[in-house]
């Protein structure tokens, strides 16, 4: 790792640092809960407020926590190996493993949660069964997959090629892979855990902060797919076309077309609010 | 939405049953939906494992749901659950009346009276 890629993961490693030191700031807590109640379109009362400001910072926390372990981890294993290839391939690698962290964070966090129920209250549950498809929107359960395989394919074939295909590259591709293997295991554990509620809003919300989860979750394989997509696609095309600018420049044209494509996809559909119309048709209407 | 009142005096069972039961029959619950796991449920309205299978037994035993092995239990495809009820109810009546061997119209005479108490 040279300097440039140090600062990279020092930025990030502190970018989590103040994440984590903020998430026990109470105004924080309560801006980022505020931020959270806009972004689903829910009312958030006083009566579930300190709920979800604790659910939301601890969101927050297993996400910092996690990142700031993925990208010390990844560092580490980096520097283990001086040789390790294309300067990008390192930060896309180091960036990564921050996602990747950080969705491990995340998926921890929802798993420490518990609500205990007063004995004498009402209780309310869903009378019909959830799955995974009920929080993440098709859009990004599918492109996820999508992008994964896309990603295997390109790597797949420049090595058919003969590119030169580095150790961080390879690593890459198969962190994307397991990432999406974690996302789809661990994903569908944080569905099926229990949803004690003493009202229809506690599970409104629940299901808000669950979906959240998940699309924190879905990232980290996006992100490292994504970047294995673009290294070793430059690499397949500078060994193809020899080095030729004008190829080089059709692939970050390709890219840039894809995810601006994706960003007006994600605006439009709104996939934050994805649970809603599927959980909660009338909440949503 | 289910709803379990622990201070009512029906029953937590019977709470449950009636729930499903008349969510099915509204089609609330449509046709096909998966049932939650018993001790998702159980965990959800905060009561015994044991309460939520005894619930679905019925529920099966009266045609409104079915189980699928290890996929689940399903609310049945097959005809309006009240119906089901009815039908496996005179089923019982009939079987009474052959043990007790009595004429089958005077079995269906009694059954039209009581139908228009």
């Amino acid at each position: 790792m040279n300097t440039s890629t140090w600062i990279v993961a020092a930025v990030v490693a502190a970018f989590g640092i103040a994440s984590f030191v903020s998430s026990y700031s109470p105004a924080q807590r309560a801006q980022r809960a505020d931020a959270f109640a806009r972004s689903v379109g829910l009312p958030l009362g006083d009566a579930l407020r300190p709920v979800v400001t604790d659910r939301v910072a601890l969101r927050q926390r297993g996400g910092a926590a996690g990142l700031v372990a993925g990208i010390v981890a990844s560092a580490f294993l980096l520097n283990a190996d001086p040789s390790s290839g294309e300067q990008y391939a390192t930060t896309f690698l180091l960036i990564g493993g921050a996602f990747a962290g950080a969705a491990i964070g995340v998926a921890i966090a929802a798993s420490r949660v518990s609500a205990p129920l007063d004995p004498n209250a009402v209780k309310y549950a869903r009378p019909s069964a959830v799955a995974l498809s009920d929080y993440v929107a098709p859009l990004e359960r599918t492109g996820v997959r999508v992008v994964v395989v896309l990603a295997a394919a390109t790597l797949a074939a420049a090595l058919a090629f003969g590119a030169p295909v580095s150790g961080v590259l390879v690593a890459l591709g198969v962190l994307g892979v397991a990432a999406l293997v974690f996302f789809e295991i661990a994903g569908r554990r944080i569905v099926a855990r229990a949803q004690p509620a003493q009202s229809p809003a506690d599970l409104t919300w629940d299901d808000a902060v669950r979906a959240s989860v998940l699309r924190d979750m879905v990232t980290a394989p996006i992100i490292l797919a994504a970047d294995t997509v673009v290294v070793a696609g430059g690499a397949l095309i500078d060994h193809v076309f020899g080095g030729s600018e004008a190829a080089r420049f059709a692939l970050v044209v390709v890219c840039i077309a894809a995810a601006i494509a994706l960003a007006i996809a994600a605006i439009t559909s709104r996939p934050q609010r994805y649970f809603l119309t599927r959980l909660w048709p009338t909440v949503a209407a | 939405m289910i709803t379990l009142d622990p201070r009512s005096p029906v029953p937590p069972f019977e709470q449950l049953r009636l729930q499903l039961l008349e969510q099915v029959a509204s089609g609330e619950l449509p046709a096909g939906s998966r049932l939650p796991t018993v001790r998702r449920l159980a965990e959800d309205l905060g009561i015994a494992p044991n309460t939520v299978a005894r619930t679905y037994r019925e529920l099966e035993a009266d045609g409104a749901i079915e189980t699928r092995g290890r996929h689940g239990s399903f609310v049945t495809t097959g005809g309006d659950a009240a119906e089901q009820q009815g039908q496996r109810a005179a089923r019982e009546f009939a079987d009474r009346i052959r043990q007790l061997k009595l004429p089958a119209d005077d079995a269906l005479a009694w059954a039209a009276a009581a139908l228009q108490d």
